[in-house]
């Protein structure tokens, strides 16, 4: 591989942590983490639930990249999708029992997430298995890790406790609006306004 | 023409390899997620009829006779009913007298920290020893009424606690009517 190659890659596998995180600068999907991020553990699931999603599909997808004439690329993207959907959703089933019943309807619905269908339409159509691989790995590694962090939040502010466990003192009354949908914006809301204050400064991206 | 062709045959293919796909996951998945369901179900219906050692289907997942040694010690009801955000699935047994032996919750979608305080213990044990008449809210009916409502989820509390006083009742006519 070429050095070149070698740091493109890297960029398409950093590239979703911060600069183009699927939930604070790309925007898309906000459906899913509005509705898992009510305590640290669904959200932790459900970010790694969608990664598997978004792995596969984005490997598969650019790897038939050529053999898919383009006016039927959506329906074969959305067969992909939701083939891997439905892997998930039954392995959670069988193997994770107590975590798909709280993540509930919302593993089938990554279906209609449309971070996935989004990066199969605007990258791995376009883009090699390894570059679409590593955009995958991204993609997932971003939303995992801002969707468990505002998890985090609604859990430790509205319910006094993370992952479970009691964190705040016994007097501490939760604010129970953070883990009720309205919550879930207003973190979202401060979370991209402290993005943007990080990538201006250390990123000299423009205001 | 051949375009349309090639369409359909690549529609075809990828739909066929999705189809044998899943085919394999479920093959592979099924018996597990079939025992996990039923053990909890078991579990559940015994939690709710302490004591009972056989559990006799009389409505097909439904209505359950529960018998210790012999006898019949009362019966245990599954309820779906509609909360403040989706469907509950509970279940609950009384004693040959009627009174309410145990409430569980086996699937619920409410809001953590609200409505989903319906499956806590707090909630649910209130159910025990109570008679149909008193399951309503204490708000709702005070003079009858001996389930307290959680805080900040009325309508949670109430669509348990009114499921269940329903199928009671409904059960109660049945038994009335029938002769049995």
């Amino acid at each position: 591989m070429t050095e070149t190659g070698f740091s493109s890659l890297l960029k398409e596998l950093t590239k979703g942590f911060l600069k183009e995180n699927p939930i604070l600068v790309i925007m898309l999907g906000l459906c899913a983490t509005l509705a898992c991020s009510t305590s640290a553990t669904d959200a932790l699931g459900m970010g790694l639930a969608f990664s598997f999603v978004m792995l596969g599909s984005n490997v598969v997808v650019a790897s038939i990249r050529k053999l898919v004439p383009s006016q039927v690329r959506i329906p074969v993207f959305i067969t992909v999708i939701s083939t891997f959907v439905t892997i998930v959703d039954y392995t959670l089933k069988a193997y994770f029992p107590a975590l798909s019943q709280s993540l509930g309807v919302f593993v089938p619905l990554i279906v209609v997430n449309c971070i996935v269908m989004g990066r199969a339409e605007a990258f791995s159509s376009k883009n090699t298995v390894m570059a679409s691989l590593m955009d995958g790995i991204g993609m997932g590694v971003g939303f995992t890790f801002i969707i468990t962090l505002i998890g985090a939040i609604r859990e430790a502010i509205g319910n006094g406790s993370l992952f479970g466990h009691q964190v705040m003192p016994a007097l501490y009354q939760p604010f129970v609006i953070l883990i009720l949908p309205p919550g879930a914006f207003l973190v979202i809301g401060f979370l991209m306004a402290l993005h943007r204050k990080v990538m201006i400064t250390f990123y000299k991206e423009d205001g | 023409m051949r375009d349309f062709v090639k369409m359909i045959s690549i529609l075809f293919i990828v739909c066929g390899l999705a189809a044998g796909s899943l085919a394999v996951v479920n093959a592979v998945t099924k018996e597990r997620i079939a025992t996990y369901e039923k053990r909890r179900r078991d579990a559940a219906l015994q939690e709710v009829c302490p004591g009972a050692d056989e559990f006799k289907n009389v409505a097909p997942d439904r209505v359950w006779e529960a018998w210790r040694k012999g006898q019949k010690v009362g019966e245990v009801f599954l309820s779906q009913l509609q909360g403040y955000s989706g469907a509950i699935t509970v279940v609950f047994g009384i004693d040959s007298e009627g009174g309410v032996t145990g409430l569980q919750v086996l699937s619920h979608t409410e809001t953590p920290g609200l409505g989903a305080k319906i499956a806590t213990a707090h909630f649910k044990d209130q159910f025990r020893n109570k008679r149909v008449e008193q399951l309503s809210l204490k708000k709702d009916d005070p003079a009858k009424g001996q389930i307290d409502a959680i805080t900040g989820a009325t309508i949670s509390s109430r669509a348990v606690t009114g499921a269940v006083r329903s199928t009671l009742e409904s059960f109660n006519k049945e038994e009335a009517g029938g002769g049995k």
